[in-house]
């Protein structure tokens, strides 16, 4: 045992330490980081990076981003026929060529007629003057809407991966006294959420969407919207050429 | 004067070597992003121009595309019927908040000319393009003779050939992808836009975990690795024997 060689300050084996090569190191740490990166995916502050705390606080009318997720709708249902909320609040967006030809009617008329049908009072329903294509312009049409009711509370509600989002955009657009009196409030879906997300296809799908919207957000700003021709008839002459 | 043996001299080789392949990436990407960003779109395009087929079929999903240029190709005479996957349903469908993509896609057709009796729903409640692939599957045995063009967007021609050909096995050959371009993201400037960003990086996330899985990768990757590690040991274990007798060599001639 003499013969092995040690630190003469520490008394350690240094040139068994020495000979594990180079490359082994590597792999052992690139083992590790990868771990690190797996328990942290997997772990639910990697989802928290995309919500935000939901402070319930009063509010007086209720927006629905994204009125195509059902969880979304059945909250702003929920909360006007609880009487927590007097008023929903519609958007409506430019017109893409599926609405153009008639195949889907237009997301305002849709969730107006979801909202009738469910029983809300065609006067709780309104819609915001203006026609957006972003949800930075939807954020800049809700500003309007608040100076005109200066004593509203609002609240937004959009799915939980997109509050972090939402809540930035809000900070951008909005003037600071608006931005006071709005509330961002994800809604989970119960298919998924922070604690199980990676184990749905879609749960997957959604976490990396919302993850890569909110760094463009983040990095980029305002999304740039290119002028976009949706008529049918001239998108099917130049598809089969 | 501090001396280094072999083994340190070598380390220090690769870090300079790692660092400057590091810089030289670095100022490549920063100067010619654009080039190699587009390239990486036009990379996943893997579709043909329309040609004649018995069959079009629109993958689910894409609406605001795919099903227009399945309508055109009929319309055309490039194909005699539409065949679409049945899709599984989701809460908002279940609500009645919106109709099912099999609603849309139908409507969508009947609106663009395509007749009802023209269009066909592959039965196995979709709800990837794997699942898609083995709907055609099936209907590919019962249709021995049918070459079929499978419409779907740009960029997820790539990933869906590489499944298709894998679920079809023979035949693959009967198939072949017709890209339906996007509206509102320009593959030369996908990354300057959410929604361009937002799709090509899926997309190419998706893609990743579909090789991943696979596995043909998986057993190919592996047996790569593991001869680059026999590769590597053998490699040192000869430079060390040579090194050890070029001392002996050395130490007789001084001796």
């Amino acid at each position: 045992m003499s013969d092995i060689p040690r630190s003469p300050k520490t008394g350690r084996i240094r040139e068994t330490i020495r000979r594990v090569p180079a490359s082994y190191r590597w792999c052992a740490a690139m083992l590790v980081l990868m771990v690190v990166a797996v328990l942290f995916g997997r772990s639910r502050y990697s989802a928290q990076i995309l919500m935000v705390k939901p402070s319930h606080s009063a509010a007086d009318a209720v927006f629905v981003v994204d009125f195509e997720s059902g969880q979304c709708y059945r909250a702003a249902v929920d909360s006007v026929r609880s009487g927590a909320i007097d008023t929903v609040l519609l958007c409506a967006e430019t017109p893409r060529r599926l609405v153009s030809i008639g195949a889907i009617p237009s997301i305002e008329e849709l969730g107006r007629q979801k909202l009738l049908n469910d029983g809300i009072a065609p006067d709780a329903i309104q819609l915001i003057q203006g026609v957006s294509r972003t949800d930075w312009e939807t954020a800049r049409l809700l500003d309007v809407w608040l100076n005109e009711h200066p004593a509203k509370q609002l609240r937004v509600l959009c799915d939980s991966f997109s509050g972090r989002r939402w809540s930035w955009i809000c900070d951008r657009t909005l003037a600071k006294p608006n931005r006071s009196r709005v509330e961002i409030e994800g809604i989970t879906d119960p298919r998924f959420d922070e604690t199980n997300w990676w184990r749905r296809r879609l749960g997957v799908k959604v976490y990396f969407c919302s993850l890569f919207r909110l760094a463009y957000a983040r990095w980029h700003g305002e999304d740039v919207v290119p002028d976009v021709d949706w008529s049918a008839d001239k998108y099917e002459s130049t598809a089969l050429q | 004067m501090i001396s280094m043996g072999g083994g340190g001299m070598r380390f220090v080789r690769i870090r300079l070597a790692l660092f400057l392949t590091l810089t030289v990436c670095l100022v490549v990407i920063s100067v010619c992003h654009r080039p190699i960003l587009a390239f990486m779109a036009h990379w996943l395009d893997v579709g043909v121009l329309p040609r004649p087929a018995d069959y079009v079929m629109v993958l689910p999903g894409g609406p605001e595309q795919r099903p227009f240029v399945a309508a055109a190709m009929v319309r055309a005479g490039l194909a005699k019927g539409v065949l679409t996957a049945e899709t599984q349903t989701d809460p908002a469908n279940d609500e009645g908040l919106v109709p099912t993509t099999d609603d849309v896609l139908r409507r969508i057709l009947m609106l663009r000319g395509v007749r009802e009796d023209q269009i066909q729903v592959l039965p196995g409640h979709s709800k990837s393009t794997w699942t898609d692939a083995l709907a055609l599957s099936q209907f590919m045995r019962e249709h021995p003779q049918a070459t079929i063009a499978i419409v779907t967007d740009c960029y997820h021609t790539r990933r869906s050939s590489w499944v298709f050909q894998r679920v079809l096995r023979g035949d693959a050959s009967r198939v072949f992808f017709v890209s339906a371009r996007l509206s509102a993201v320009d593959p030369n400037s996908w990354w300057t836009t959410e929604e361009g960003l937002t799709t090509y990086l899926s997309e190419y996330s998706k893609l990743f975990f579909y090789v991943a899985t696979d596995q043909t990768v998986i057993v190919l990757v592996g047996g790569i690795g593991m001869a680059m590690i026999v590769g590597s040991r053998f490699w040192r274990k000869r430079a060390a024997r040579s090194q050890g007798s070029t001392d002996t060599a050395a130490a007789t001639l001084t001796g």
